[in-house]
């Protein structure tokens, strides 16, 4: 009886401590709830997270994009040899829905808030910038239907892009304001001017599959005004000093294999012996072996050998770049060694630390020029000659660099290894040549997705693709895009399906057919 | 029937004798005396003697004595029975230490437990208590983290439950669950991960009475959730009723570094045969002495000198020493004890420092009251413990990849640029990599912890039957971690970098019991009952702060940058629970035990925050059902029970969050869920127990079958939900198994005893089900890839391997080479086939003092793991095996892209570099025979003391860890280097090491 008695006291007094408040204790005092936190806080990191995050950037942006694009090369990874990373390409693609799904949740949350209506579209131009960087490293991806999973063709995905920054455009109230977004900081017209440019560039990049819808959309976006100014051009601050905050090339320069972010001969044979200046030996340290006439930035972005600490004896003072598609057995000569040639400069990647807390490039103000230039080229109205908006984008680059005028270069008939001078109309190389070439050199040093989408596209400007490793890409053509994450294998399995077949690195974009 | 009525109807009379130790002759107090088949009995006083009230001359008197063979006689008519115990020296004791520190006689239980003697485990000890009991426990398995001194060893029983989390065992002492920590990492960059040691280390080995290992939940059902991959109990010791004394015990051991990688010696620096004082790789020229200018700037003789890590290292010194003092009467007892504890480690200037003081007591107020409590206060004091894995800290990684013709007099002599800061080393190039004594000199680290484990506990026993008590558990402790990287370093903040981590802990559980003692239901039947419940409350915080970047150099305070970072993290959990055990016992034949136990978790949502959970247990002693059993046969019991273990999710599994960072506030990439429940083992065993011939030969066979179902873990979402993962409940992972002990005295006379123990394990796991949208579960990523797999086993081990095409034949690359495949394929499994430990004693009595000999040997068969120790050193150049051929060329054969056959020819270097991604080539038998552990022990005889106060003296030269047998890893030790669920791959772990030295026990 007594046990009876006191067993019943017991588990009562256990219920009654049950009751009393569990949520509180298991609620995470280390984060706040997502219920409470600020959309606008949730935006921030999408924004930033889609230009540094720094994981993804340096093997999405750095191993994959400037490797394949020959913005930078290094002979220790697989993607030198056109081949998918499938542990990047997963990471890339979580991430990329991840930022996706923030932003569709959070525009259809305030979709019908009239007081977010800046807010909304500027969400939605981001979004489409996200998207375009996804569907150009993919193809087909889903899009209309994430949650199903569903792959919708780069052509609609495309289509609706430009359709999207029209209405984003078109729907921006100045009567109202937006949030402080780490890009423009609320300002309307910079992203008002940052989406038209955007429609220019994804105009122009259907422009050899759909002609006409490419200049109703490249002319609309002219006309609605398109960033020109060194001032307004979209960037994003990272602060390398953190890790994950921001990517400098320095942790790839001293952690990875191949010792990276070396110069290509790509970069050598377009820079050398254009433009009539000749080489700045002050840019780059000691150099006894290199070009007498070199364009000014290249200097300023790559430095001798002399800057690695690891250079072998013999090949000290040289500028030079390591050619892609090397043999095996090339890879093993010291020449072609990255110690052993040019790496990106110190200005650039700081004197060893990586501090170099510089401001990331999300779009240049030269490729618009650019863009407009080669629209003007193809016959559209871009407000602007070919050769204006040619030379205006030289000069861009050049006030970017702290180069001062650029006239003397632009009067220059001095011809590259390609045989392309800055000069317009010269003859020494067709407009379109010109201004890739200039496209290129002026993407430095963050703009290697757009080098890459013009290799291509237009395989513009000219390079050596060396050998080929990937056998599904054909000799002489760069890399097409990248194997979609083995787990949509599994994960996604019908939807799959139906892309299987076409899963390859030689499968062509559709804007690039 | 007949017996029951014989029990009831005949007179009482007083029995009485002494007992005493049948090798030493001295008297054994606090002895148990029970008659057979009843709860009466008594405990011998301080001279060893009894006496006690009996009813029949049938009446059998049970003797028993913990580290005591039983013994059991027949009274008769006598009235004096005087009885001397064997020391048991098997390693099953005949009582066992259960759930909540209840002491049972093994015979009833319907389950397999194991208790392991302290003074074994002190005589030869390691750093690491479970370490020591590697080999004699089967189905317990210890794999050391591969970071050598003071590190952590990851333990599992009976092969893992659970697909994502902890599979390791709950660690109680005096029936205080406490933290076990441990090295969990599946980073395999190291990022400054530091092993800071098992929180068991914080015990010391002369504090500990015993370990029992309850090995199934249904050993540990009454632990509730964190006991279903079983329970360590480590009891301590406490003063014997009747007995007093002060011991001073000092044990001091070498540690020597015995084996690791086998490496060249005949070529150096430098690529494709020729010297270059710049290269980081082992492929130059042969060293015949020629004149170079190597990386020093020095001009000298090429040649391997001062290369070996053996040299490198030091000897490593362990010595404790620890006085004690017991006391204990009829009414109270206490013991209390010191130590101090210095362990050099062999990694020159690392070292560890602990003081440990414990004070265990008990005082009997009066019949109805009694209380007891334990304190163990440990202080750990670390410095300049190793980095882990691919760390460039860490000493064994440069050492691999070292070019054999640097030495480590050069770099000692060369440590860094006093100028620049910039560290000094064979290959600027290799940027990663360091100096061993830039790191031993300028980014070392330290670490403290202070700890408090005890309890204290009232009983109160109002009628002779029933006994209530409440006990307070505590386990607390503050912990500090801090490293630094010195200015100059390569990486990260070239200026330096001072980071430090601050814990505080506490776990309390209050306890609750109600005990109703065995009652007499008649018919043979006795019943027993307990009643409890429990509240356990667990918090933690823990902050790091760092400075990022000092701006003075060499000056390392966290006030020394401008860049500062902090951040914390606090952890909480609550657990109450009530639970019930009933035994009832059938004329001591036969045993039934029902448990229930219901939780109440802060972690679960509302509606699933209760969960109960089950067991039932049947012993049956057929030896004792009936008549006509032959003498010989002492033991014949089968056992067979079924139980469940629930366990909650972690904290905060629930509800989304944001983490807040330098760009706004980011979703996490897991999805979390508000209807998580309870996951649950369920666990079948049966057992046999057979002992022969006095129970000289005893043995001991346990099949056990479980199931680990609705098990909480994150599962691949497709991404584009926004998640890569969500947390679910599901799976259905089982683990089954044989086990077997046997025990074989085979000299048991007076004087010379010998005894040999064999026991083997074999656990075989399945998983049986994953979830409906998952058929291939990722359980550790690092170097390899550690899955499980619908139909397959936890633990296989996937990597890359050759690849060929559809009939198999070889793809070469365009210049020859080997390419490795696109996909991973099945390389192995990090399981063994089984384990075993094979033990002998021997002892002798004489005039001359007592000796004694005891040697341990464990076996491990089967089990793969990738060795990046290996892979790196063939790509390095540095190991034996690139020198096989003297550098020749080799020929490889198979087909280019278009299917045709070739035949290429590498050089040396080409051949090991391209095999040396080949992960398939690079995967393991851990197969390996240990001889574990050789003791020698004298005891002078106490004649030789006379009046001089001493009681004892005893020295014993001990060795642990002496000899390795069959290892197929070129040297390098098996172990994974985590204690995390990813053991598929080892990199760069420890060397391994001997131990030796004496201990020296003076008894006063």
């Amino acid at each position: 009886m007594k046990v009876k008695i006191l067993s019943s006291v017991l588990v009562l007094t256990f219920i009654f401590t049950a009751c009393s408040d569990w949520d509180e204790l298991n609620t995470d005092p280390n984060h706040p709830l997502a219920v409470n936190v600020d959309p606008g806080l949730k935006l921030g990191s999408v924004f930033k997270e889609a230009c540094l995050n720094a994981h993804l950037h340096q093997r999405v942006h750095n191993l994959y994009i400037d490797m394949f694009s020959q913005y930078y090369t290094g002979t220790g990874f697989g993607t030198y040899q056109n081949q998918s990373q499938d542990g990047w390409t997963t990471d890339y693609w979580n991430d990329h829905y991840r930022w996706y799904n923030s932003l569709s949740n959070l525009i259809d949350q305030y979709s019908d808030t009239e007081t977010y209506v800046n807010a909304v579209a500027v969400m939605k131009i981001w979004r489409v910038w996200i998207t375009h960087r996804a569907t150009d490293l993919l193809g087909d991806i889903p899009y209309s239907n994430v949650l199903e999973g569903e792959y919708d063709s780069q052509e609609s995905i495309y289509k609706d892009m430009l359709n999207e920054l029209e209405l984003a455009v078109a729907n921006i109230d100045p009567n109202y304001t937006m949030f402080d977004d780490p890009i423009y900081g609320g300002d309307l017209t910079k992203w008002t001017k940052f989406a038209n440019s955007l429609r220019l560039r994804l105009a122009l990049r259907i422009s050899e599959v759909e002609p006409d819808l490419a200049k109703t959309h490249a002319e609309a976006a002219v006309a609605g005004g398109v960033l020109d100014a060194l001032a307004d051009m979209p960037t994003m601050y990272a602060n390398t000093a953190i890790w994950g905050e921001g990517y400098s090339y320095n942790y790839y320069f001293w952690w990875g294999s191949g010792n990276g972010v070396g110069m290509t001969s790509t970069f050598y044979d377009l820079t050398a012996g254009i433009g009539g200046l000749p080489f700045n030996l002050s840019d780059v340290g000691d150099a006894t072996d290199y070009p007498a006439v070199v364009d000014p930035r290249a200097t300023i972005i790559f430095g001798s050998s002399d800057q690695n600490g690891d250079v072998q004896e013999g090949y000290l003072g040289r500028w030079s770049g390591i050619a892609a598609g090397l043999s095996a057995d090339a890879r093993q000569e010291p020449e072609n060694f990255v110690q052993n040639n040019s790496r990106i400069n110190v200005t650039l990647r700081g004197d060893f630390n990586g501090d170099n807390g510089r401001a990331w490039t999300i779009m240049p103000i030269a490729e618009i020029w650019f863009l407009r230039a080669e629209g003007a080229l193809n016959g559209w109205s871009m407000g602007v000659s070919a050769q204006e908006a040619y030379e205006s984008g030289v000069a861009a680059s050049f006030e970017y660099w702290g180069l001062g005028t650029a006239s003397q270069y632009l009067a220059s008939t001095d011809a590259n290894m390609a045989g392309i001078s800055a000069a317009w109309g010269d003859g020494n190389g067709t407009d379109l040549e010109k201004v890739m070439t200039q496209k290129f050199i002026g993407g430095f040093p963050d703009n290697g997705w757009e080098a890459w989408a013009d290799l291509r596209r237009l395989k513009m400007p000219e390079v050596d693709f060396g050998v080929q490793f990937n056998t599904n890409v054909p000799q002489g053509e760069v890399i097409q895009r990248v194997k979609y994450p083995s787990s949509q294998a599994i994960l996604n399995e019908a939807n799959y399906a139906e892309v299987a077949a076409s899963d390859h690195e030689g499968t062509k974009m559709w804007w690039a057919q | 029937m007949m017996m029951l009525i014989s029990v009831l109807t005949f007179g009482q009379r007083t029995l009485s004798g002494t007992v005493k130790d049948a090798g030493t002759g001295e008297p054994i107090p606090g002895a148990t005396v029970l008659i057979k088949g009843t709860s009466n009995g008594t405990t011998t006083d301080m001279s060893g003697n009894y006496r006690l009230s009996v009813s029949d001359d049938d009446a059998v008197l049970i003797f028993s004595f913990i580290g005591y063979t039983n013994f059991e006689v027949a009274i008769g008519s006598r009235s004096v029975v005087n009885v001397d115990l064997q020391e048991d020296v098997t390693e099953l004791g005949e009582v066992v230490v259960t759930a909540l520190g209840i002491e049972r006689e093994e015979r009833s239980l319907a389950y397999a437990a194991a208790e392991v003697d302290g003074g074994e485990l002190a005589l030869a000890r390691e750093s690491n208590i479970v370490n020591n009991l590697s080999g004699k426990v089967p189905g317990l398995a210890v794999s050391p983290s591969g970071s050598g001194m003071g590190g952590s060893s990851k333990i599992t029983i009976r092969g893992s439950s659970f697909l994502s989390g902890n599979n390791q065992p709950l660690i109680v002492v005096d029936g205080v669950p406490i933290d076990n920590m441990g090295a969990a990492t599946d980073d395999t960059w190291g990022n400054r991960q530091l092993d800071y040691g098992n929180g068991l280390n914080d015990i010391n080995m002369d504090d500990v009475e015993n370990v029992s290992v309850l090995k199934g939940p249904a050993a540990s059902a009454l632990y509730g959730s964190r006991a279903g991959n079983g329970v360590i109990m480590i009891t301590t010791k406490s003063a014997k009723k009747g007995t007093s004394g002060i011991n001073f015990n000092s044990n001091t051991v070498v540690e020597i570094p015995r084996e690791y990688l086998e490496m060249q010696n005949t070529y150096g620096q430098g690529t494709n045969g020729v010297f270059d004082a710049e290269s980081g790789v082992s492929w130059g020229p042969e060293m015949t002495g020629q004149s170079v200018t190597d990386w020093t700037g020095e001009t000298k003789p090429l040649g391997a000198a001062d290369n070996d890590i053996l040299d490198y290292l030091q000897n490593g010194v362990t010595t404790v020493n620890t006085l004690e003092m017991y006391s204990a009467d009829d009414k109270k007892n206490i013991r209390a004890s010191v130590g101090h504890t210095y362990t050099k480690g062999i990694f020159p200037t690392s070292n560890i420092q602990k003081l440990n003081a414990a004070l265990k007591g008990g005082s009997k107020l009066n019949e109805v009251f009694s209380a007891d409590f334990s304190m163990n206060y440990n202080k750990t004091q670390g410095e300049n413990r190793i980095k882990l894995t691919r760390d460039p800290d860490n000493p064994y990684y440069s050492y691999t990849i070292m070019p054999r013709s640097v030495s480590y007099s050069d770099l000692e002599r060369y440590v860094r640029d006093e100028t620049t800061y910039e560290p000094l080393r064979w290959a600027q190039n290799g940027g990663v990599i360091l100096n061993p004594y830039f790191t031993t000199n300028y980014s070392t680290n330290e670490d403290s912890r202070n700890r408090f484990i005890g309890y204290g506990k009232l009983v109160y026993s109002p009628v002779d039957f029933l006994s209530f008590h409440v006990r307070y558990g505590l386990d607390h402790y503050d912990m500090r971690q801090r490293d630094q990287l010195g200015t100059g370093v390569p990486y990260w903040f070239s200026s330096g970098d001072v980071r430090q981590t601050v814990t505080s802990s506490t776990e309390t559980n209050v306890e609750f019991l109600g005990q109703l003692k065995p009652v007499n239901l008649g018919g043979g039947l006795n019943l027993s009952v307990t009643l409890g419940g429990n509240l356990l409350d667990a918090e933690s915080h823990s902050q790091t702060s760092s400075a990022n970047g000092l701006v003075v150099p060499d000056f390392y305070s966290l006030n020394n940058s401008s860049n500062k970072d902090a951040s914390e993290y606090i952890y909480r959990r609550a657990i109450n629970s009530v639970f019930g055990m009933a035994q009832l016992s059938f004329k001591e034949f036969l045993y039934l035990d029902l448990t229930q136990r219901t939780d109440w978790s802060s972690t679960l949502p509302e509606e699933n925050r209760s969960f109960s959970y089950p067991s039932v247990g049947l012993s049956w002693v057929i030896s004792d059902s009936f008549d006509g059993i032959p003498s010989w046969m002492s033991l014949l019991k089968v056992r067979g029970s079924y139980a469940e273990a629930g366990k909650d999710a972690n904290p905060y599994s629930l509800y989304l969050i944001n983490t807040i960072g330098a760009s706004g506030a980011s979703q996490p990439n897991t999805k979390p869920n508000e209807n998580l429940k309870r996951e649950l083992v369920q666990s079948k065993e049966v057992g046999l127990d057979l002992n022969l011939f006095e129970s000289r030969v005893s043995l001991a066979y346990t099949y056990y079958h479980n199931n680990t179902v609705d098990q909480i873990m994150p599962i691949p979402v497709n991404p584009a939900t926004g998640f890569s993962y969500e947390m679910i409940n599901a799976g259905d992972m089982q683990n089954s198994g044989h086990e077997v002990g046997l025990n074989v005295g085979v000299v048991r006379s007076q004087a010379f005893r010998a005894n040999i123990g064999f026991n083997w394990a074999k656990n075989k796991n399945k998983i049986i089900k994953l979830h409906d949208e998952l058929d291939r579960y990722l359980i550790g990523d690092g170097l390899v890839q550690v899955v499980a797999e619908e139909g397959g086993t936890y633990g296989d081990i996937y990597g890359y391997t050759f690849m060929t095409d559809d009939n198999g034949n070889m793809i070469l690359n365009e210049d020859g080479q080997f390419q490795r495949s696109n996909e991973r394929v099945k390389l192995g499994n990090f399981n063994p086939d089984w384990t075993a430990g094979i033990t002998g004693s021997a002892s002798y009595n004489g005039d001359f003092g007592a000796v004694s000999f005891s040697v341990l040997f464990d076996l491990m068969q089967g089990g793969d793991i990738y060795s990046y120790t290996n892979a790196q050193a063939a790509a390095y150049g540095t190991s034996a095996i690139t020198a096989e051929n003297g550098r020749g060329d080799y020929t490889i054969s198979g087909v280019n892209a278009e299917g045709e056959s070739v035949t290429s020819t590498l050089n040396a270097q080409q051949y090991w570099t391209s095999l040396s991604s080949i992960d398939s080539e690079w995967v393991y038998d851990k197969s390996e025979v240990n001889l574990r552990e050789l003791t020698v022990g004298y005891s002078f005889p106490s004649s030789m003391f006379g009046t001089t106060g001493i009681k004892g003296v005893s020295l014993s030269l001990v060795g642990r860890n002496l000899a390795t047998f069959g290892s197929k890893l070129n040297g390098v030790p098996p172990y994974a280097y985590t204690t995390s669920n990813q053991q598929g791959a080892e990199a760069f772990s420890a060397p391994r090491t001997a131990t030796v030295g004496f201990n020296l026990k003076l008894q006063f």
